[in-house]
């Protein structure tokens, strides 16, 4: 059966976190392989039926934590393939110089929410050159991934740090907030309530980059999936991602309403002079006395602004 | 001339084979030393079926009841197989020229337009050239090189997964 927009994204299921804690919750398998069935997701059932579980029938937390940092290592190909690193980059630069222009404050902190293992973070304190006055920091609920970015930054002796923390509920929100592949995992009144946490003072700009929906979306992502990862959670999720990415109308209107004090537009969404979609596209938004300022700072990457709402 | 040019073209396949074959195992930004040792690794590794594959042409050379004749129907495979295999690898390194612009979209081409549909396109153009060399030179030699070629390029990359599999390869 061909994947459904509807399907949730198995990665999704396998763990748990009370919102108000961050306290990891235990998650029963039969809870989630029924959910899967109910859905039509027979083979996505199948893969979690196999899946090592307690006495109580709770899915092993060190397992599922292994599991996790395998499929988002492999899904790094993705970012690599895609220059995801760059193209960060190269719209986070003009962004943190607007911010730098218009705000005393510093360091000015740029954090990727939803970062997992961090490689975004990671490749803009390794190669990104963003100044001494910024600082790199990646959130996660997940403790284990947030782990592993720790592990890894350490490595490579980055300079980024990495909290297991809710972005909207950070004592002192950064200035400048972004994501990479996430926003596809926010349905309905959730994606709201992501974005609405731009809201809070302090935060001077916010851009999201992800999966961007059109016809050919779904069967280049299950080509480029299937030729290029191993793992079938990371092909069934993959896949799944491209065709649960929120349409740019629908990102547009969820800004305007959950964070009605920035001015907000899509980046990037065509390879211009090409009518040729992007494979990502960009939900970006900044407080509205900024917009000058960061159109001048991106310079002929202003182009690719689709408008401000 | 023939057999030095399918040698190339086999260890420049097995390169690529180690270099993918590494992908997604390291979350490391930098990884200049670990691709490098992937593509070494896949090099030497690939080693091991052009070994193998030489070994039957040399066995096939020796039980041969007409010499001149299994020379020249080894001409025609390996000519065939040069035929199909150099464009493809040609194809394959000219795709590295637009990945030095600056520009990520043109270098996110090259992998949606050359590199993921020639990774795909891999095991069936081995399969399909061999079996066109065969059908170019029908011999019983041939249909036996025929089926030890496809076993040993389509071998190699879960030869190399084995490694990792087996914790013998370093990632970080």
């Amino acid at each position: 059966m061909f994947p459904h927009r509807d399907w949730p994204e198995i990665t999704d299921l396998l763990v748990a976190f009370d919102p108000d804690s961050l306290e990891r919750l235990p998650v029963k398998r039969d809870n989630v392989t029924e959910q899967l069935r109910l859905l039509g997701n027979k083979r996505g059932a199948r893969f979690v039926a196999k899946l090592p579980v307690d006495v109580d029938g709770v899915l092993d937390n060190h397992a599922i934590d292994s599991l996790l940092i395998s499929v988002h290592r492999e899904m790094q190909i993705l970012s690599e393939e895609f220059y995801h690193g760059l193209r960060m980059s190269r719209l986070l630069a003009p962004v943190v110089q607007t911010v730098r222009e218009s705000c005393a404050e510093r360091p000015i902190r740029a954090l990727d929410i939803g970062c997992g293992p961090g490689y975004v973070v990671r490749w803009l304190a390794a190669r990104a050159n963003l100044g001494e006055d910024v600082e790199l920091i990646g959130t996660d609920y997940n403790p284990a991934l947030i782990a592993e970015a720790r592990r890894l930054a350490a490595i490579e002796d980055l300079h980024c740090r990495f909290e297991v923390a809710d972005a909207a509920r950070m004592s002192h929100p950064a200035a400048i907030q972004f994501s990479t592949g996430i926003l596809h995992h926010f349905r309905n009144e959730s994606l709201e309530a992501l974005l609405r946490g731009h809201e809070r003072d302090g935060v001077q700009a916010f851009f999201h980059f992800d999966f961007q929906p059109s016809p050919l979306a779904p069967i280049g992502s299950w080509f480029f999936h299937r030729v290029r990862m191993r793992h079938p959670l990371t092909r069934h999720d993959g896949c799944l991602s491209a065709i649960r990415a929120h349409p740019a109308e629908r990102l547009l209107e969820a800004a305007q309403s959950a964070a009605p004090g920035f001015k907000v537009s899509m980046f990037s969404t065509h390879v211009r002079p090409l009518p040729l979609p992007r494979v990502f596209h960009v939900l970006i938004g900044v407080r509205p006395a900024l917009t000058e300022s960061l159109e001048g700072n991106l310079g002929s990457l202003a182009r690719r602004l689709e408008g401000w709402r | 001339m023939i057999p030095l040019t399918l040698f190339l073209l086999a260890t420049l396949d097995a390169i690529f084979v180690g270099y993918r074959d590494a992908t997604g195992r390291s979350g490391l930004v930098r990884k200049r030393s670990y691709y490098g040792r992937a593509m070494l690794r896949g090099g030497l590794v690939g080693q091991f079926p052009i070994a193998v594959i030489g070994v039957t042409v040399t066995l096939c050379f020796l039980h041969a009841p007409d010499f001149q004749g299994l020379w020249r129907a080894f001409e025609v495979y390996g000519e065939t197989l040069i035929w199909v295999f150099a464009p493809y690898a040609v194809i394959v390194l000219l795709a590295f020229i637009p990945r030095l612009t600056p520009s990520v979209d043109v270098r996110s081409m090259t992998n949606v337009v050359v590199f993921g549909p020639f990774t795909a396109a891999r095991p069936f153009l081995v399969v399909a050239a061999s079996m066109l060399a065969a059908w170019r030179a029908p011999r019983i030699e041939t249909l036996v090189l025929t089926g030890v070629i496809i076993l040993c390029m389509l071998s190699l990359e879960p030869a190399l997964n084995q490694l990792w599999q087996r914790n013998w390869c370093r990632t970080e």
